[in-house]
């Protein structure tokens, strides 16, 4: 489920785990996220323990696709399993992941205001 | 690359939920041909890890694993124009094996360090860096199986 949270931010709540049955509805999803009109972009897996490979693949690329277009994508809620999963791939390497979507909100507070700032 | 043979692991008797490892004593092996034998296998994979006593988190671990080591074997079957894939699974009650018999020639599986941005190619590292163990196997002459091994770690499990 999208959700616009402020002016900038757009979250997308994923409500089920990433198999090969669900793969292609989380990959459009994820399309209409990046290519929406906000510039912060959280996708929160709080309903999500299993994400495979096909999964992973579409959450770096939209991560890298979000960047080219001056966004952010981060990720927040991620459970025990899924941290695991994300450790082996190195995800933290280039993207945010935060312990709830409030904390990614303020991450975002903080950066737009001093982007205001600049 | 280490080519070993796959040793002779007993169906001994189980000191927990035995009722349910009968069950799966006689689910030693399963061809894959659709999107749900997959399903059942990852479901088959799971229960057995229930039943030997790993976590939750290493349940979904081994399903992982299991729907990534089919996933790659179908996908490389295809290439040769035929699809004849085949997951078997061998466990006591410490150790599970999973298999997966596909037609094909060796390939590579070397764990790699360097960071992935794209789309495809961490099904493979995501098998090495859960299993203990990941060994190519060549039984006859365009066939191979993937066998892949896990322990129950007492310190962590139990």
């Amino acid at each position: 489920m999208l959700k616009n949270l402020t002016d900038t931010i757009e979250v997308l709540e994923w409500s089920e785990n990433i198999t090969l049955k669900s793969v292609e509805p989380f990959r459009q999803a994820m399309n209409k996220l990046v290519n929406g009109t906000k510039q912060q972009l959280i996708l929160n897996l709080a309903s999500t323990n299993y994400i495979n490979s096909a999964g992973l693949g579409i959450i770096a690329d939209s991560a890298m696709e979000a960047r080219r277009n001056q966004k952010e994508l981060v990720i927040t809620d991620i459970q025990q399993s899924v941290k695991e999963i994300f450790s082996i791939v190195k995800f933290t390497s280039f993207m945010k992941i935060f312990e709830s979507e409030q904390e990614a909100i303020a991450y975002f507070m903080v950066n737009h205001n001093e982007t205001e700032n600049i | 690359m280490t080519i070993t043979r796959l040793p002779d692991l007993k169906f001994n008797d189980i000191e927990r939920n035995q009722a349910k490892m009968k069950e799966f004593q006689s689910q030693k092996c399963m061809k894959i041909v659709t999107d749900e034998d997959v399903l059942q296998a990852m479901e088959w994979t799971g229960k057995l890890a229930e039943s030997i006593g790993f976590l939750y988190t290493d349940q979904l671990l081994l399903r992982l694993v299991t729907e990534e080591a089919i996933v790659n074997a179908r996908e490389y079957s295809s290439e040769d124009g035929q699809n004849e894939v085949k997951i078997n699974w061998n466990f006591t009650h410490k150790v599970l094996v999973i298999s997966v018999k596909q037609l094909g020639a060796f390939y590579s599986i070397n764990k790699k360090e360097d960071i992935n941005y794209g789309l495809r190619g961490r099904g493979l590292q995501l098998i090495l860096n859960i299993m203990e163990e990941v060994w190519l196997e060549q039984e006859e002459a365009n066939k191979i199986t993937l066998h892949m091994k896990k322990c129950l770690n007492d310190e962590r499990e139990r």
